[in-house]
C-alpha cells in the first residue's frame, strides 16, 4: 500500500478552549509580564498545531525524526517553544522520543489505537447532550460548501489531499458545534489521534468512502437544518463505526493469505 | 494537599527528594502543567494552579459521563481482591481522624476503581479528571467533616455491594452519583461567593 504525502493547507480559523481553564494565582494579577507569557503560549500553540496538522497529514510520516534545530529554523524561533510543542505532541501520542535517536513520528495501525476507536463511538454519541440546542446559521452554508466539493472528487490519484481537506475541515466544524471544553477536547484529541487510520482505508475502497462522505454530510446538513445537534452526535458516531467495520475488514484478507 | 494552591515547586528540591537527576522532574512537571495541575512563569518558576470550579464544571460534567462508561466498555472482572481490598478500605474509616487519612482512603478508592477499567484510552482521562477534580473537594471537608466521611462510607458500602455480585456497571453507576453529589455540594457551597 502507497500512501500520498499530502502537502500542508491554510488552517480554518479555530480556536479551542483548553480543557482546563484553571487560573494560575499569578497571571491574574496585572504582572509586567503577562503580555509576553500570552504570546510565548500562543506561539508554541501555533508550532504545535502546525506540526501536528504535518504529522496528521503524513508530510511528516509514521517513523521519520523530528529535529529541532530544523524546526527552530523555519519558525524563526529558539528551540525552546520547538521542544515544548513537541512535548505535547508527545502527551498526545504523535510523537515518542527515543534516547540516542530522537523525537520520531509514531506509528498509527488499527490494532493499537482500538480502544481510542471505542472511546470516539462514545464521545460523538455525547456530543448532542452536552452542547448548545441551536447552530449558527451560517453553518448549513459551510457544510453545503464542502458538499459541494465532495461532488468533485474523481481519483484517488488526484483527489486524495482534497478528499482529507473536507474530511478535516467537516471535523472542525462539528468541533466547534461541542459545548463542553472537556468534551470537546478529547473529541478533537480521539480525531488527531486516529486519523492516520483512515488514510490506509483509500487504495481499497476510494469510491466506497468518496460516497460514504458526500451521504453523511448531506445527513448532517438535514440535521443542522433543524437544529438537531443529537443527530449531529448519532451520525458521526454511525460513520465512524462504519469506517471501524472497513478498517477490520482490510484487516481480514492479509491474515487469510498469510493462512494460504 | 501537600501543595497548596500558589505554592512553588523546586526542581532541585525535588530531585533531591526523589534522588534523581533534574532532567525526570523537568519532565513529570511538564505532564503536570499538561494536565493544568501547575503552572510555569517566566522569572518565577512553576506554581502550583488556584482551584476553581468555573473551569472545572466542564471537567467534571465529562467525569460524570466518564464513570457511567466504566462498566460498559469491557471492564476488567471484579474478584475476591478487589472486594477484600474494598472491605479494608471500609474498616479504615471507621478510624478516620483527620482529612490526609480522609484524601488517602479516597485516593486509594480511585486507583482501586480505575484497574477495573478495560479500555485504556477511558483509563488516562477518567484517571485525569480525578487528579483535575479532586483538590476541589477537599477544600469543602473542613466544614462538612462528619457528613462527608459517613457519605464516603456509603459510597464504599455501596460499592461492596455491587463487586459483591461482580456488577462493574453498579460501580461505575455508584462513582458516578458520589461524584454528581460532590458536584452539587460545591455548586450549592460556591453560590454566596457570586452573590
Amino acid at each position: 500500500m502507497t500512501l500520498r504525502l499530502l502537502t500542508l493547507w491554510p488552517l480554518e480559523p479555530y480556536s479551542e478552549t483548553p480543557a482546563n481553564k484553571i487560573r494560575s494565582p499569578v497571571i491574574n494579577a496585572s504582572s509586567p509580564g503577562k503580555s509576553d507569557k500570552i504570546t510565548a503560549r500562543a506561539r508554541i500553540d501555533t508550532i504545535h498545531d502546525l506540526i501536528r496538522e504535518r504529522i496528521c497529514l503524513l508530510t511528516y510520516a509514521p517513523g521519520s525524526i523530528l529535529r529541532e534545530a530544523q524546526l527552530a529554523e523555519e519558525f524563526g524561533c529558539s528551540r525552546t517553544p520547538i521542544r515544548e510543542a513537541i512535548k505535547r505532541l508527545e502527551f498526545e501520542n504523535l510523537v515518542i522520543s527515543k534516547n540516542g535517536v530522537g523525537t520520531l513520528v509514531t506509528e498509527a495501525d488499527f490494532d493499537s489505537l482500538k480502544d481510542v476507536y471505542e472511546m470516539r463511538l462514545k464521545v460523538a454519541e455525547l456530543i448532542g447532550t452536552m452542547s448548545p440546542t441551536t447552530c449558527e446559521t451560517a453553518l448549513v452554508e459551510k457544510l453545503q460548501t464542502i458538499r459541494n466539493r465532495a461532488d468533485h472528487l474523481h481519483t484517488l490519484e488526484n483527489d486524495l489531499e482534497e478528499m482529507a481537506r473536507i474530511n478535516h475541515e467537516l471535523h472542525y466544524l462539528v468541533s466547534n458545534l461541542i459545548g463542553n471544553s472537556a468534551l470537546r477536547h478529547l473529541y478533537n484529541l480521539y480525531y488527531f489521534q486516529t486519523i492516520r487510520v483512515w488514510y490506509q482505508l483509500m487504495p481499497h475502497f476510494w469510491s466506497e468512502e468518496v460516497q460514504a462522505l458526500k451521504d453523511e454530510l448531506d445527513e448532517l446538513i438535514n440535521a443542522v437544518k433543524r437544529n438537531d445537534i443529537i443527530a449531529v452526535g448519532y451520525t458521526k458516531r454511525n460513520y465512524i463505526a462504519r469506517m471501524i467495520n472497513l478498517l477490520q475488514q482490510i484487516k481480514q484478507p492479509k491474515e487469510v493469505e498469510v493462512a494460504s | 494537599m501537600h501543595y497548596m494552591p500558589g505554592t512553588l515547586l523546586r526542581e532541585a528540591v525535588l530531585a533531591e527528594e526523589f534522588g534523581l537527576s533534574r532532567t525526570p522532574i523537568r519532565q513529570v512537571i511538564k505532564k503536570l502543567e499538561f494536565e493544568g495541575l501547575v503552572v510555569s512563569q517566566n522569572g518565577v518558576g512553576t506554581l502550583v494552579t488556584d482551584i476553581e470550579l468555573e473551569g472545572l464544571s466542564d471537567i467534571y460534567e465529562m467525569r460524570l459521563k466518564a464513570a457511567e462508561l466504566i462498566g460498559v466498555m469491557n471492564p476488567v472482572r471484579c474478584g475476591q481482591k478487589h472486594l477484600n481490598q474494598l472491605i479494608k478500605l471500609r474498616r479504615q474509616t471507621d478510624e478516620l481522624e483527620n482529612i490526609e487519612e480522609l484524601a488517602r482512603i479516597n485516593h486509594e478508592l480511585h486507583n482501586l476503581i480505575t484497574s477495573l477499567i478495560g479500555n485504556q484510552a477511558l483509563r488516562i482521562v477518567y484517571d485525569q479528571y480525578y487528579f483535575q477534580t479532586t483538590r476541589v473537594w477537599y477544600r469543602l471537608i473542613p466544614d462538612l467533616w462528619q457528613q462527608e466521611v459517613t457519605a464516603l462510607q456509603t459510597e464504599i458500602d455501596e460499592l461492596i455491594v455491587a463487586a459483591r455480585r461482580n456488577d462493574v456497571t453498579a460501580i461505575g453507576f455508584v462513582k458516578r452519583n458520589f461524584i454528581a453529589r460532590v458536584l452539587f455540594l460545591i455548586q450549592q457551597n460556591t453560590q454566596p461567593q457570586h452573590i
